[in-house]
Parts: C-alpha cells; sequence; structure tokens
C-alpha cells in the first residue's frame, strides 16, 4: 500500500469530522458577530433612552401639539406626537388639561407618560427594556415626591387593548432592575 | 465608527458603573411568587414603593425590580415551588443581577407567596457574603415558609385561600400561623378582597397597608451595617460565581423555554382535554390528557387561543401532575379560581417566578423643610461633651454631664461639677470649645401617631410615633447625629438613625407603643464638626414629655353585659380625654347584631356617630330600631385617635366577638289581652 492510498484512506475517516467542525466553527463565529452586533445595537438604543429627557419647555406648554384624531392615534402602538417630545399627543395634552396650574405635577407626569411610552415604542430586548424601567423607576420616584399619581398617566398611555398587549409583550424581557441614577425629576420645580 | 465606540463602551461598562457601597440608605429585595405575571410583578413593587416612599429614616431608598424568569411556560415555577431545591438557577441568576444593583449594605428582602421562599434564600446567602445579620431582614407576605430570620416578620392573612388550604399541603413545606384573623378583615368596613385572598396588592396591600409598611419600616429600622463608613468597596456582596453548570443550565433552559412557549400559544385543546378527563373524574387521567393535548398541539396549526387559555392549559398541566404525583391537593377547580384572579385583566394572566426590588440610595440625603413654630414642653437643653459613640452604644443617662474632648479626639476627662473660674490671663476659648458651649437645643411639634390596620383584636396594636424635629444650629458643625433610644422591639438599645446636614427632620417616626404598654422613648441630637470624631453636645428630648396614651373608655351606657336595654337607645361612650373630631364618624364604631345561631355570626346595624362639643363622649345611634331581646357587640376603628393622634391601643374591640353581647335589649312586650266580649 502505497503513502497516498494509506493518506486517502485516513482522509476518508477525518474528512467529515473535519468538515462538521469546521462548519461549526463558522457558524459559531458567525453567532457572535450577530450577537455583539446585537449587543451593541442594544447598547445604542439604551442610550438613546437614557438620554431622552424631559424639558422645561414641554412643562411649560411652548411646544404643545394639536389635539390627535384619537382614531387615528389609537390604531397604533405608538399613536401620534407631532411634537416629537417622547410623549404621546393625546396623554399629553391630557395632563396639561388635569393640572394646568401645577408645573410640578405636570413636570412628574409627563416625565411619566415618556417612560412608559417607552415601554410601547423602545423594548426589543432585555437590555432596552431594563433601560425603559430605569427610567421608569427614576420617574417613579419623581411622581411620588411631586404627589403626582402615577395611575392615571398609566390609564392614559394603555388606554387600548393593542397597547396592553404591546406593553405585555415588553414585559416579557423582564430582568432584575433598579432605578436609573441621579436626581429624580428631569425638570425640578 | 459609532459602534465601535459602543462596543468599547460595553466593554468597559463594568468598570463605570461601579459604586461605593453605601452606609446611608436602604436596599429592599422583593420576590414575587407564582401566579403572577411579569407585568404583574413590576406593578407589585411600583405599589409598594408608592406605599414605603422614596425615603426612611432621612436616607433614600430607591427600588429595583426583579424577575427570575419563568420556565417551561410557567409550569416550571410550580415544580420550584414543590421542590425548592431546584430553584438554585433562579436563585443565582437574581443574586447576580441583583449584585448589580445594590448599593447600601443595609437590605431587607420583602417576599411575596413563593417569593418569600426566595427571601429565604436570599437573605441566608447574603448575610454569609456579605454584610452581617444585623444589616439584613426579611419580611414576608403571604409566606407559605417560615420566615428563617430570628425576628423577621410577616404577614399571613387567615383569608387567604392558597395559604389556608394548600401550601401546606405541597412538598411538605408548613407556613407559619396566620396572623391576621379574618375576623380583623370582617370588621374592616373598607376591606377589599380577590377570589383567593392572596394577590399582593388586591389581597394584602390594599388591606393591610399599614400594617405591612410599618412592620417593614421597623425592621428597616433596627438595621445595623457592620461599619458606618464608606471604605467598604464597591462590591455589596460577592455574587455567586458563574459556573460552567450554571451556564449550560441557561443554554438548556433556553432551549426548553423556547419551546415550552411556542407550546404555549398553541395548547387549547389540550386545556380542552384537560378539562374533559378531570370531569370525567381522576387527577391523573388528567394530567396525561392535558399533557398528550398539549404534546399533540405542538405539531397543530397556530391556534387563535388567547394566551389566557393557553397559559392556563400549561398551569393545569402543572397542577395535574403535581396531583397526580400525590405532592399537592391542590385540584383543577381550585387552580381555576387562583387562575381567575390574575385573568382579570386582558392578556395579564401569565404565570411567573419571582421579581426583586431593591431600594438603592444614591441621591442626596433631603435637607427638610423649616418646621413649624410650634414648639411643645421640651426638656432642657442638656450639655454633654464628650465624645459621642460612632457605633451604637450605651447612651448616657439622662441630665449626666460629661467633658468636653477638644477636637482631635482628645480623651474625656472627669469634670467637676463646679469648676473654678477661669484665671483672667486664660487665653480665648478655642473653636472647639465654643463648640462645645453650644448645644444644639431640640424642639419638637406635630406630634402624631399612626394606628395599625384595621380593627379587631390584632388591631392597633403596633402604633408608628412620627414627630418633626427641629434643632438649633452649631456654629462650625458639620453635620448632626439623630440617635434614639428605648423604641420598640425592645432589643433595640441605642440606634443612629439618621446623619443630616440639616437642623431640622420631619417625620422622624419610631415605634415605642404596643399593647403592652409604652416604652419611654429618647431622641438625641449629637453635633460634630467637620472632621466626624469629635462629638460635642447632645440634646434630649423625653418621650414621657409628649402624649402617648390613647384615648379610653372610662364609662359605657348602656353599660358592659348590661340586659333590658331599650330598643331605641343609644349608646354613650364617654372617653378620658377628647378626641380628634376629623377621626370621629360614622365608620370609626361597628354595632353588630348577634345571630344566635350555630355557627353564629352578627348583622352591622348602621349607625350615626356623635361627638360631644368638649370632644370626650361619643353617641353612637342606630338608624334602625334594635330588635328585642337580642345581643348587640360594638367595635371601634384604628382610625380614631385623640388630638395628638394617639389610637386606643386595642380599641374596645372586646366586645367584637360573634358570641358576648355588650348588651342585650328588652324582651318584647307581651300583647295586651284582647278585650273581653260584655
Amino acid at each position: 500500500m502505497n503513502t497516498s492510498g494509506v493518506l486517502g484512506r485516513v482522509w476518508r475517516w477525518i474528512k467529515w469530522p473535519i468538515i462538521v467542525l469546521a462548519v461549526g466553527y463558522v457558524a459559531l463565529v458567525g453567532w457572535n458577530i450577530t450577537y455583539r452586533l446585537g449587543q451593541a445595537s442594544t447598547a445604542e438604543a439604551v442610550a438613546q433612552i437614557h438620554a431622552q429627557k424631559l424639558t422645561l419647555a414641554d412643562v411649560e406648554g411652548k411646544n404643545l401639539p394639536p389635539v390627535p384624531d384619537q382614531a387615528e392615534n389609537d390604531a397604533t402602538v405608538a399613536g401620534i406626537d407631532k411634537n416629537n417630545n417622547g410623549i404621546r399627543d393625546d396623554v399629553e395634552l391630557a395632563i396639561f388639561k388635569k393640572y394646568p396650574n401645577s408645573a410640578k405635577i405636570r413636570a412628574a407626569e409627563l416625565q411619566y407618560a415618556m417612560t412608559e411610552q417607552m415601554f410601547l415604542t423602545r423594548v426589543f430586548d432585555t437590555g432596552t427594556w431594563k433601560a425603559v424601567a430605569e427610567e421608569n423607576g427614576r420617574a417613579h420616584t419623581c411622581i411620588i415626591d411631586s404627589g403626582a399619581n402615577r395611575k392615571e398617566v398609566e390609564t392614559l398611555t394603555f388606554n387600548t387593548d393593542l397597547r396592553t398587549i404591546a406593553k405585555n409583550n415588553a414585559f416579557e424581557f423582564t430582568t432584575t432592575v433598579g432605578s436609573a441614577g441621579g436626581i429624580p425629576c428631569d425638570v425640578s420645580l | 465608527m459609532r459602534r465601535v465606540f459602543v462596543i468599547l463602551f460595553i466593554f468597559f461598562l463594568p468598570l463605570l458603573a461601579q459604586a461605593a457601597c453605601s452606609a446611608n440608605g436602604y436596599t429592599v429585595v422583593f420576590t414575587n411568587g407564582i401566579f403572577n405575571t411579569k407585568a404583574k410583578a413590576y406593578e407589585d413593587k411600583q405599589a409598594l414603593q408608592d406605599k414605603l416612599g422614596n425615603n426612611f429614616n432621612g436616607q433614600p431608598v430607591n427600588y429595583i425590580v426583579g424577575y427570575n424568569e419563568r420556565h417551561i411556560a410557567g409550569a416550571g415555577d410550580l415544580v420550584e415551588a414543590v421542590l425548592p431545591q431546584l430553584d438554585q438557577y433562579d436563585l443565582g441568576t437574581i443574586l447576580r443581577q441583583m449584585h448589580e444593583q445594590v448599593q447600601t449594605r443595609k437590605l431587607i428582602v420583602v417576599g411575596h407567596s413563593q417569593g418569600a421562599m426566595y427571601a429565604n434564600r436570599i437573605y441566608d446567602y447574603l448575610w454569609q457574603h456579605a454584610e452581617p445579620k444585623e444589616a439584613m431582614a426579611i419580611y414576608g407576605v403571604a409566606t407559605p415558609e417560615t420566615i428563617l430570620q430570628d425576628k423577621g416578620k410577616y404577614i399571613n392573612y387567615e383569608g387567604d385561600n392558597v395559604i389556608y388550604n394548600h401550601s401546606n399541603q405541597i412538598g411538605g413545606v408548613v407556613p407559619p400561623p396566620f396572623n391576621v384573623s379574618i375576623q380583623d378583615w370582617w370588621d374592616d368596613p373598607n376591606a377589599k378582597g380577590d377570589n383567593v385572598g392572596h394577590g399582593f396588592i388586591t389581597a394584602y396591600l390594599d388591606n393591610f397597608a399599614d400594617r405591612i409598611t410599618s412592620e417593614i419600616k421597623s425592621e428597616m429600622f433596627v438595621l445595623r451595617p457592620a461599619y458606618s463608613s464608606e471604605a467598604g468597596g464597591t462590591d455589596c456582596f460577592i455574587p455567586p460565581d458563574d459556573t460552567f453548570g450554571h451556564k449550560a443550565a441557561a443554554v438548556g433552559l433556553v432551549v426548553t423555554d423556547f419551546y415550552a412557549d411556542s407550546v404555549v400559544g398553541i395548547a387549547k385543546e389540550g386545556y380542552g382535554q384537560a378539562k374533559v378527563a378531570l370531569r370525567a373524574g381522576g387527577t391523573a387521567l388528567a394530567a396525561v390528557g392535558n399533557f398528550f393535548g398539549t404534546i399533540a398541539s405542538v405539531f397543530s396549526p397556530k391556534s387563535n387561543t388567547s394566551d389566557a387559555d393557553s397559559e392556563r392549559a400549561l398551569n393545569d398541566t402543572g397542577i395535574a401532575l403535581l396531583n397526580a404525583l400525590n405532592l399537592t391537593s391542590l385540584d383543577m377547580q381550585t387552580a381555576d379560581q387562583l387562575q381567575r384572579d390574575t385573568q382579570k385583566k386582558k392578556n395579564n394572566n401569565r404565570m411567573g417566578g419571582a421579581a426583586v426590588l431593591a431600594l438603592v440610595p444614591e441621591e442626596p440625603q433631603p435637607q427638610g423643610e423649616v418646621l413649624g413654630s410650634t414648639t411643645e414642653a421640651v426638656d432642657t437643653p442638656t450639655a454633654t461633651t464628650t465624645p459621642f459613640p460612632t457605633a451604637p452604644a450605651p447612651m448616657p443617662a439622662e441630665n449626666v454631664h460629661y467633658n468636653a474632648p477638644s477636637f482631635g479626639g482628645a480623651a474625656a476627662v472627669a469634670q467637676e461639677e463646679e469648676a473654678p473660674p477661669a484665671p483672667p490671663e486664660e487665653p480665648a476659648p478655642t473653636a472647639a470649645e465654643l463648640f462645645a458651649a453650644s448645644p444644639p437645643v431640640i424642639s419638637y411639634s406635630n406630634w402624631r401617631g399612626e394606628a395599625g390596620v384595621g380593627v379587631g383584636t390584632s388591631a392597633c396594636q403596633m402604633v408608628t410615633r412620627i414627630v418633626d424635629i427641629a434643632w438649633s444650629a452649631v456654629p462650625n458643625a458639620a453635620y448632626y447625629e439623630l440617635w434614639v433610644t428605648g423604641m420598640v422591639p425592645a432589643y433595640v438599645a441605642d440606634f443612629l438613625y439618621a446623619t443630616t446636614t440639616a437642623t431640622t427632620f420631619p417625620d422622624f417616626s419610631f415605634v415605642n407603643a404596643t399593647p403592652s404598654g409604652i416604652t419611654p422613648a429618647t431622641i438625641w441630637v449629637v453635633a460634630r464638626d467637620a472632621a466626624g470624631n469629635s462629638a460635642t453636645t447632645s440634646s434630649l428630648i423625653s418621650s414621657a414629655l409628649a402624649d402617648q396614651q390613647g384615648p379610653a373608655v372610662v364609662s359605657f351606657s348602656p353599660a358592659i353585659q348590661a340586659t333590658g336595654v331599650a330598643v331605641g337607645s343609644p349608646v354613650v361612650l364617654t372617653y378620658d380625654e377628647p378626641l380628634d373630631p376629623t377621626t370621629v364618624s360614622d365608620q370609626a364604631f361597628f354595632l353588630y347584631q348577634l345571630i344566635v345561631m350555630f355557627p353564629p355570626s352578627r348583622v352591622a346595624v348602621p349607625v350615626t356617630v356623635s361627638l360631644s362639643q368638649d370632644g370626650t363622649a361619643v353617641t353612637i345611634t342606630p338608624e334602625q330600631t334594635l330588635e328585642y331581646a337580642t345581643g348587640y357587640s360594638l367595635a371601634s376603628s384604628c382610625a380614631m385617635s385623640d388630638l395628638v393622634g394617639n389610637h386606643p391601643p386595642f380599641g374596645i374591640s372586646i366586645f367584637s366577638n360573634l358570641v358576648d353581647p355588650y348588651f342585650t335589649t328588652v324582651d318584647a312586650p307581651s300583647s295586651p289581652p284582647p278585650p273581653q266580649e260584655m
């Protein structure tokens, strides 16, 4: 038996294990790259969530949106946010209508509403849920400090079956989470 | 390029995220039980935070909610409930996740239902890997398992059907005795409830919030970290190792949960078969039917089954399997009842595992508002000029004088009562001496008490005292320490309540009253210089100076156990002190007609309650004529108080049982004989 014959026989035995290992390795590398990119994508979204803050102009109503068409607003989970401040227009206007004379309560409820809306629009994995929950925890602290009512904000935000379902879907990513650090209220009054 | 930065950020995040583990503030770990959705677990945390608030003892409180992953679409949680040793994976996960969040040395674990079992394990782990037991506590709500901590408190309500009927039959776990009687709940006209009396909010927080928060606070109140400085490093505890076994389990559960969640969406047929099988008789048959139905449904096209039905199927599967294995007597009907509680909200029916919440203090201490000018009787401030203990230590007795050390920690030296006058050539007093000579004069206002929960035999027992404190500023003082001694529980000797730079402290709360009596409490304010190692003076406020006694009834009309009472008679109670008219209402007293039958029961009689001009006499007038020859009992609410907020320790609930009447009405008059025909 010549050398090439032996090598050929050996190769025939080890060929498939090597191919399987190689394919597995490539698959793992591919998965790892995808995972890392996914992490980067999550980190970017998390950074955006933490960066979104209520402003004094929001509290003062300097850029109040027009009254939205309720049917159009309720047709989607996100609803309408014409002034692009992260607070759904119908919720924002309802808070202003209820508390025209209390900027402190308005500020707390608007901040809370912003984070509640994030549960509907920003959560796509555990990392983003955690970031939103951290901001929501901070806003909740502000709500308590300000004597505001979180329940009425929640009722306003999750006002349709579609949004309730979306909220529950977002909470499928629940994990251990604490309140975001720093001063509870974005706008201290 | 931006992604590169983001990836670098992720890589270095653990280094950036480290913060000091603080002696200031509290961490509470809350663990949710099964039969809860993830959203519900989060809501439970929100509700508890609403009740407990953001600050306690002048220290910030922040909340963390966590969750141990639901496994096998909820059925796994039932297995965990039966075999707690199988929950090590989730416990490890919770502890690792907590490790990122907990930033305080003082920590309390609050567990609800199955979560109380987690609470025990978390506590057991933490005290061995972090602070001593004195820095940690447990509080159990609807706990199926005895709380491990020596003095750990809990609330188990007799009307909790899950605990009452089943917990002692699951896996040999024996719950602690009920400590809230169903009588208390019945007595409360504002009582709320759910189908099974087990929900964290619907059964417990809605009805017993005062008691729960009071007891949690009383546990938080006595927590002491091993040391008070911030020099303890960044880690509040050592997390469990992320072992290969844990990672392997994680991978396995990812696969298992993926398939289980897929099953959940298409399990209607299985649920139906299980129900049919169950009704036909035999829980084992139900388990088999449910199991095969569920398996079969995996291969069926995705149906329009709602999550509610499908998850009921999975949970029914779990219950049925447990029944089949004789691990529990929880039947399908009761399981349905349990689930109805969680199905009240649409799409809110998923069962879950545990949740964690924590309080993390990173906020600055509240400075407090300026108090009102009302200053009630105050002890003459007693200058004490000795270093005050930096750690809990025996407090000096009242009016004992100590010598002043100079700044820098000089040892105290005995001082004569009358020191010789300083010679004229003596140099001007040093800053330290001036400091020592300026005691913070303490005053207080708005003394008030808060009763326990509800009414009845266990009501009004624990009274939390609340008072706003203020003191005069001491020049050069960097900060002040508030100490308290003599509070309940008795094993708490001296306690560093708070440290503040302000000269006011609103809502200073402590417990010093129980049904067995009042324990004199003393509050001390100690000023310290910037170095913090040299105390100067202390003042005190004696609790004996404030009215702490609740109002007591000194006379009853009708008299106790009176008989032959006219059916139109009102009840008049005379108290030994005026009552706060805002706390006296038609809902503050309960008049019951006793129904003598087996079992005995009673019916509330609507009453109108009025208070005399001087506030000492309460007149309770039935809004309907009382029955003849009938026993009546009476109870009062904890809400009623005297003018400074003291509640009657027991109310007058001794008359609230179902058998012994407070008074008995007169027999019905005999009807006149018919007129005789002439």
